[in-house]
């Protein structure tokens, strides 16, 4: 290649130091191929002067259409399709996440506690959860001696309107026989109760009774406008970097060694089993979260979730399949860089 | 690498790039300006559009560099059709030419039943 257009060749203008910036739009393997007689016939064109707006909107869009550009074979396109699915799973559920961080934020540990002990009851346990949807969840559960259910006021006074109450006399029993039969039975009274406070719903109940009183609070982030489209918006996008991603690894490898291309191949094999299960766990929790019911009375409420699988394998697959990716990225950009030495 | 008439396509730009290194080897802006000569304005190639073909093209073994100049210090790099591009091309034409001539019979037709103006 001759030197033209290179730093330090010669003083180069506006309009062609401006063209060469539009080029940043294409691939560097393409820029270094075309780029400079690109250049040239672009202000051979506009006749050394700056390209009208419509063409230099055009090289960009050509730009970018060249960074999807897949050889037209049959194993390039079947991996580029596969790692659209692959990467379009974590693309969905961070794009969720990011819905999420519009949401409200979840009550306090502290102040959830700080609710139940003004219920009467000391010392609970608190814990983060996740709703079906991948939202924020706080869920706190006290046990102590008995003493009289005020939960209506409590939510009230820490600011909670107050949706739904209602408490009723029960007979509460203890197993105190050693065949197991139930045995002094005696009254008590359960209570439970729905309130809102901005974006959180908290939903509660109480048993008293018998020497003592459980407690148990869950809360959570209502679901915001952003989170269905966030989601969606990672799907498309996670896709997007899939087919990028193999686009810009088979223009590397295409005119590597066999042997190269044969380890790419195989690393890739690799990869798309390892990803399968914890693409599909993502997947799951996709499609959880697009057919969650907001009516839904509880947040854990899943319509026929899809069989889970073990964790063992989700988090080796995913090891696997960063190792699978990591290699090849390696042995793809060692075979563009021996192709630019070549050149 | 022989490439048949259905795996070039029948796409104009393409048709008209091939046309233009038909005749001689050129570079890009040469080609750009031939192949708006060829379509009679017609067909007005961007940058953009001719090296995304060139690419195609080079890539199917139908086009390949033929030299490299620098020009005012700037590179010019003209390109030629291989033996299998004017092969792909004559077939292309063969092929245009019986549908223009099914077309042009057609035409004779619509004039023999007075249909045709």
């Amino acid at each position: 290649m001759t030197p033209a257009g290179r730093p330090g060749a010669r003083s180069s203008s506006p309009a062609e130091r401006h063209c060469r910036r539009l080029l940043l739009a294409y691939p560097r393997d393409y820029r270094r191929r075309h780029g400079d007689e690109i250049v040239t016939t672009l202000l051979d064109v506009s006749g050394d002067q700056l390209p009208s707006r419509g063409a230099r909107l055009h090289l960009v869009l050509c730009g970018l259409r060249q960074r999807f550009r897949l050889p037209l074979r049959p194993a390039p396109i079947l991996a580029a399709v596969l790692a659209a699915i692959a990467l379009a799973a974590p693309g969905a559920i961070g794009g969720r996440w990011l819905g999420w961080q519009t949401a409200e934020n979840v009550t306090s540990h502290d102040d959830l506690r700080a609710l139940i002990e003004s219920m009467g009851v000391s010392r609970p346990e608190v814990y983060d959860d996740r709703t079906a949807m991948g939202g924020p969840v706080t869920t706190a559960v006290a046990h102590g001696s008995e003493v009289p259910d005020r939960s209506r006021e409590s939510v009230a006074a820490a600011g909670w309107r107050v949706v739904s109450y209602s408490s009723q006399a029960v007979r509460l029993g203890v197993v105190i026989n050693d065949d197991g039969s139930w045995g002094a039975l005696g009254p008590g009274r359960t209570a439970s109760w729905r309130a809102t406070k901005g974006g959180l719903t908290l939903i509660g109940g109480s048993t008293t009774g018998l020497g003592d009183t459980d407690v148990s609070l869950d809360v959570w982030t209502e679901e915001t406008a952003a989170i269905r489209p966030f989601t969606i918006g990672g799907l498309v996008l996670g896709a997007l970097a899939g087919w990028l991603l193999t686009a810009a690894v088979a223009t590397r490898v295409r005119r590597a060694g066999r042997a190269r291309r044969w380890a790419v191949t195989l690393q890739a094999t690799a990869g798309f089993i390892a990803a399968a299960p914890p693409a599909y766990m993502l997947f799951r929790e996709f499609v959880e979260t697009m057919r969650y019911d907001v009516d839904n009375p509880n947040w854990y409420v899943v319509t026929d979730p899809a069989p889970a699988l073990s964790t063992a394998l989700v988090f080796t697959g995913s090891g696997v399949a960063a190792a699978a990716l990591v290699a090849l990225l390696l042995v793809a950009g060692r075979a563009g860089y021996d192709r630019r030495s070549a050149a | 690498m022989t490439l048949s008439v259905t795996s070039l396509g029948v796409r104009e730009p393409t048709f008209l790039i091939l046309t233009a290194l038909a005749a001689e080897p050129t570079h890009g802006y040469g080609v750009i300006r031939a192949v708006e000569q060829l379509s009679e304005g017609d067909v007005v190639l961007r940058p953009g559009t001719l090296y995304g073909a060139l690419d195609r093209l080079t890539e199917q073994g139908l086009v390949e560099l033929d030299r490299e100049e620098a020009v005012d210090g700037r590179l010019r790099r003209y390109y030629r059709l291989t033996s299998d591009g004017a092969a792909a091309l004559a077939e292309q034409v063969a092929r245009l030419r019986r549908h223009a001539d099914a077309a042009e019979r057609g035409l004779g037709g619509l004039g023999n039943l007075g249909l045709a103006q």
